[in-house]
């Protein structure tokens, strides 16, 4: 590759890098996470998909949660039954909607690789928030790929590989 | 010829990157803030943090942050020092020294929670429509140590310890209706470190006139009938709003 391509290249990937964004998400404010030190909190990195979002008032009707059942398809790192319900702070109930910056946004059907920790109460949380939440997209070959999270832009094989060296 | 292309294509890099940080603010989605009439009051819970050294263990720092966001002619916070609950849905804006609900955990300093109604009121300013916020309270997480300026001013330093200023302010910029900025010294930047006192910058106050330096006309979406769900009186047809907090009904 000659230097005057190199650098037609190089502008062309700075270009779309920041009009991607570099992945911003929103947030409450957190500690910046990586995937190591995600890795350190989790139970269990899955790969699944979304198969069910149940929002609710708690008992005091003091604060809206909602339940996501994630079908796990396969499994990163650690252990995980075939189903895992996280739970999620903020949802929607009748046209009532509390939001919370930075916590883990689901749609129904959705593809993802989530790291998996647990509220003080042993139910599963997604660890980090956003960070540990990555969506997956697939090439026209098939080859899947994450968006947002720690792990963004990554292939899901890369964060596997990671995740195994990471674990030794 | 391929002269002329890299130069286009470094010019296109560099003009993304400036207009990106120009325009780095970004509103919550979909676009909401506070209806008239303003300011809206923000309680400090009272208690203070004990990890704070200062003479109001931070309330008094507390409630500067939240003033922080009033100036250049836009008057949209007034905090005040108050005993709080932490209550979704309430129609009163409260920070929490403390995570009575859980929802903040690991690396989660504070969290806002903004409540609004899908099907409510609206409002457009500067031509923008923009839905009406209920409610919003802040919690955080004890799991850090806190700081304020008085304290690390006082002893000399600051170390492993999260500035209370920087954090309440960043939340009280979510409760206003900002989401997070892409300019990384921007007050409204996802993530925070240690000892950053992060103020506001002009890419913040960009942020917030874009909310509340506008003609705003507000109402929009009509009243609520009988039996709808409805935080104060004003959303009513019946201008008649009551039930439990967070459950109240028009009549």
């Amino acid at each position: 590759m000659s230097s005057k391509h190199r650098a037609v290249v190089s502008a062309l990937a700075i270009a779309a890098f920041v009009i991607a964004g570099g992945g911003l998400a929103g947030a409450s404010t957190f500690l910046k996470e990586d995937v190591n030190s995600l890795r350190k909190q989790s139970e269990a990195v899955v790969h699944a998909k979304v198969v069910d979002i149940r929002s609710y008032w708690d008992a005091d009707h003091a604060v809206i949660y909602t339940d996501v059942t994630l079908d796990v398809q396969g499994r990163l790192l650690g252990r995980a039954d075939n189903q895992i319900m996280v739970r999620v702070p903020g949802g929607t109930v009748g046209d009532f909607t509390v939001a919370m910056e930075g916590a883990p946004r689901f749609e129904m059907d959705d593809e993802v690789v989530a790291f998996i920790a647990r509220w003080y109460d042993d139910v599963p949380m997604v660890a980090g928030y956003f960070q540990g939440l990555m969506k997956v997209q697939r090439d026209k070959l098939g080859n899947a790929f994450l968006r947002g999270g720690v792990a963004d832009g990554l292939p899901m094989s890369e964060l596997a590989r990671q995740l195994r060296q990471s674990g030794r | 010829m391929k002269n002329r292309l890299a130069t286009t294509a470094t010019s296109l890099a560099l003009l993304t990157m400036v207009s990106t940080a120009v325009f780095g603010y970004a509103l919550l989605s979909p676009t909401r803030r506070w209806f008239p009439p303003l300011p809206i009051t923000v309680r400090v819970d009272n208690g203070g943090l004990a990890s704070v050294n200062d003479s109001s263990n931070g309330v008094t720092a507390a409630v500067g942050a939240v003033n922080a966001w009033n100036g250049g002619g836009v008057n949209v916070t007034s905090g005040q020092s108050a005993n709080v609950t932490y209550t979704n849905g309430d129609g009163q804006s409260d920070i929490i020294f403390s995570d009575p609900r859980h929802l903040c955990s690991g690396s989660c300093i504070a969290a806002t929670l903004t409540g609004y109604y899908d099907t409510g009121q609206t409002g457009t300013c500067g031509g923008v429509t923009m839905v009406r916020i209920t409610d919003a309270d802040v919690a955080f997480n004890l799991s850090f140590n806190y700081t304020t300026a008085a304290e690390t001013s006082a002893e000399g330093g600051c170390s492993n310890e999260i500035y209370l200023e920087s954090v309440t302010t960043h939340e009280v910029g979510h409760v206003i209706g900002l989401g997070h900025s892409g300019v990384s010294a921007a007050l409204m930047a996802p993530t925070v470190a240690y000892c950053d006192n992060k103020m506001l910058n002009s890419d913040d106050t960009a942020g917030r006139n874009a909310l509340y330096n506008c003609t705003f006309s507000g109402g929009g979406g009509g009243c609520k009938s009988a039996g709808q769900s409805c935080v104060d009186s004003s959303e009513c047809c019946s201008n008649n709003c009551k039930g439990r907090p967070g459950a109240k009904t028009c009549k």
